[in-house]
């Protein structure tokens, strides 16, 4: 019962978004352009070394890269649930977040899914037109790698989520997370999403790996494109549940702690 | 016509006066309500755009270079367009809000006092945070500046402060140019979120790497005339006596784009019917 309600959030949230639609499809449109413009950059490194391989790595295996990568990042994302959050403790309508029969964190998870939906359909459909459009687009070495990444990718969305759910929970003491969201946009820029790790010095690859973010969209992209054996998969996994874990204990530690801050005044 | 002169002038005077007021107001505001926190929000945004210098440099290090732009290149222009987007948005936030303001009603607040509601918005909510970002991106530029050993004379100093001014106000023109769809669509967030942030990323790189229908879109939605134009004197690339003009071009270009942001805001408001009540 409690799971179609949530269901049903997530899909009013949709629908909420999907209600000016003349802003969904320009958003769609300019999701193309967005592409391309990076796609160009690339075109013009690659064309500064005559397409030769860099750091190991062909023309079409960064191409390949960064268009699974727009899949890939979308996918795991879970932003906005920390802002929601945050929204919602300013406003005060947190408290009737805490009166309703479902837990608070599960509305908040169920509306970003709306979100999420909003922003996934149409990468998908761009994707699937790019790999028409550009071609040469590199596929999984078998159906195993293909499953394992679809595994890795939901392990993925995971730790993303449960990331933000320790920022969300930071709004319990700080009320603006905002500030936190910057300092941690350091990190993140460095997870793999805009430019792979493989071009990093290596010292700041030590530092990368030592990070939750590039478990998150990194990991899946290194098993699509086969950088990852079959016994380093399992390795992979297993640092991906490692951050899982830590971070949901973190958050609902934090959770419990902060929930008994909350103070709504007014009526 | 005297007359008419003195009073023109004597708005003028109001309207510094009023962005000088409010942007005493702001700051005194953001330090009293956020206190410490503001130096810390600081610190954070300046570390956030650290993470792109890092990538940005990292990912051309690689590589010989991008259209004949070496990685430090491409992080001087980063700054410029990292301090044209902040010089260029400290008036532009309430307009950011344009869907909410026209879809709840919110603008009948503007249009109900006897000022001009284009003016109270502009200095509803200056953004005195973005100092981080012009710390960061003038303490970027110098180092790049500095480490690429161009050396500078009277005209370069004097171009590079002209081509911040120009640049910041086709920055302005840009932010602003698509808020006005909002009275015909109710919500414009993905077209004005495109052109403030989709089409950014065009600063990093040098044009000439786009193929001739994008180049003419960001001749179209100026982003070229920001950092890439004014900054080909600055970095060496274009030492034609030309390549001096291109600061001047881009004030003018800048200059339009704003107008052309005051017609469609004129005609938009004509079609804004209040909601609620």
């Amino acid at each position: 019962m409690k799971l179609y309600a949530y269901f049903l959030m997530a899909y009013f949230s949709l629908k909420e978004s999907l209600t000016y639609w003349k802003d969904y499809i320009s958003f769609i449109i300019f999701s193309v352009f967005r592409l391309v413009l990076q796609l160009c950059a690339w075109y013009a490194l690659y064309h500064s070394v005559d397409f030769s391989p860099v750091m190991g790595r062909s023309y079409e295996t960064m191409i390949t890269y960064y268009l699974v990568m727009e899949i890939v990042g979308n996918f795991t994302s879970a932003n906005g649930i920390a802002g929601t959050l945050e929204q919602r403790m300013s406003s005060g309508e947190i408290a009737t977040d805490m009166l309703r029969p479902a837990a608070p964190r599960g509305i908040l998870i169920a509306r970003s899914w709306g979100e999420k939906l909003y922003y996934f359909i149409p990468s998908v459909l761009i994707f699937f037109a790019s790999v028409v459009v550009v071609g040469g687009i590199q596929l999984p070495a078998s159906p195993g790698v293909f499953t394992a990444f679809l595994l890795s990718l939901c392990l993925g969305y995971l730790i993303n989520l449960t990331f933000e759910l320790v920022m969300a929970t930071f709004a319990f003491w700080f009320v603006e997370v905002n500030t936190l969201r910057w300092f941690v946009s350091f990190f993140t820029a460095l997870s793999g999403t805009a430019v792979p790790l493989w071009l990093f010095p290596s010292w700041l690859q030590a530092v990368c790996r030592a990070l939750p973010f590039q478990a998150a969209a990194y990991i899946p992209m290194q098993i699509y494109l086969g950088g990852t054996s079959p016994a380093e998969i399992f390795s992979a996994f297993g640092t991906q549940v490692f951050w899982i874990i830590g971070l949901f204990l973190l958050q609902e530690w934090l959770w419990q702690r902060g929930k008994r801050r909350i103070v709504v005044l007014g009526g | 016509m005297l007359r008419k002169c003195k009073m023109f002038c004597h708005r003028i005077a109001w309207f510094f006066q009023l962005c000088g007021m409010t942007l005493s107001m702001c700051w005194r505001g953001y330090i009293s309500h956020k206190g410490w926190s503001a130096l810390v929000h600081g610190i954070g945004l300046i570390v956030g755009y650290l993470g792109d210098y890092v990538v940005l440099y990292s990912m051309i290090m690689n590589f010989p270079g991008i259209a004949g732009f070496t990685a430090l290149d491409v992080c001087f222009l980063y700054s410029m367009g990292l301090i044209c987007y902040a010089l260029g948005n400290i008036h532009t936030r309430e307009f950011w809000k344009i869907d909410d303001l026209v879809l709840r009603g919110g603008l009948d607040l503007y249009l109900v006092r006897p000022v001009s509601p284009l003016v109270q918005m502009f200095v509803r909510d200056i953004q005195v945070g973005y100092i981080s970002h012009l710390i960061l991106g003038l303490g970027c530029m110098l180092m790049v500046k500095g480490m690429s050993g161009i050396p500078w004379d009277l005209t370069h100093w004097a171009l590079f402060f002209f081509s911040i001014l120009a640049g910041s106000v086709v920055m302005s023109g840009i932010s602003l140019i698509a808020t006005p769809l909002s009275f015909w669509w109710g919500k414009s967030r993905s077209v004005t979120g495109f052109i403030r942030g989709g089409l950014r990323g065009t600063l990093h790189y040098p044009v000439t790497i786009y193929p001739k229908f994008i180049q003419l879109l960001i001749y179209i939605i100026p982003y070229a005339f920001v950092a890439y134009y004014p900054c080909l004197y600055l970095l060496g690339k274009d030492t034609s006596p030309k390549a001096v003009l291109y600061p001047f071009i881009s004030m003018l270009v800048g200059i339009a784009a704003n107008f052309a942001f005051w017609v469609f805001w004129r005609l938009g408001l004509k079609k804004y019917n209040s909601a609620g009540g």
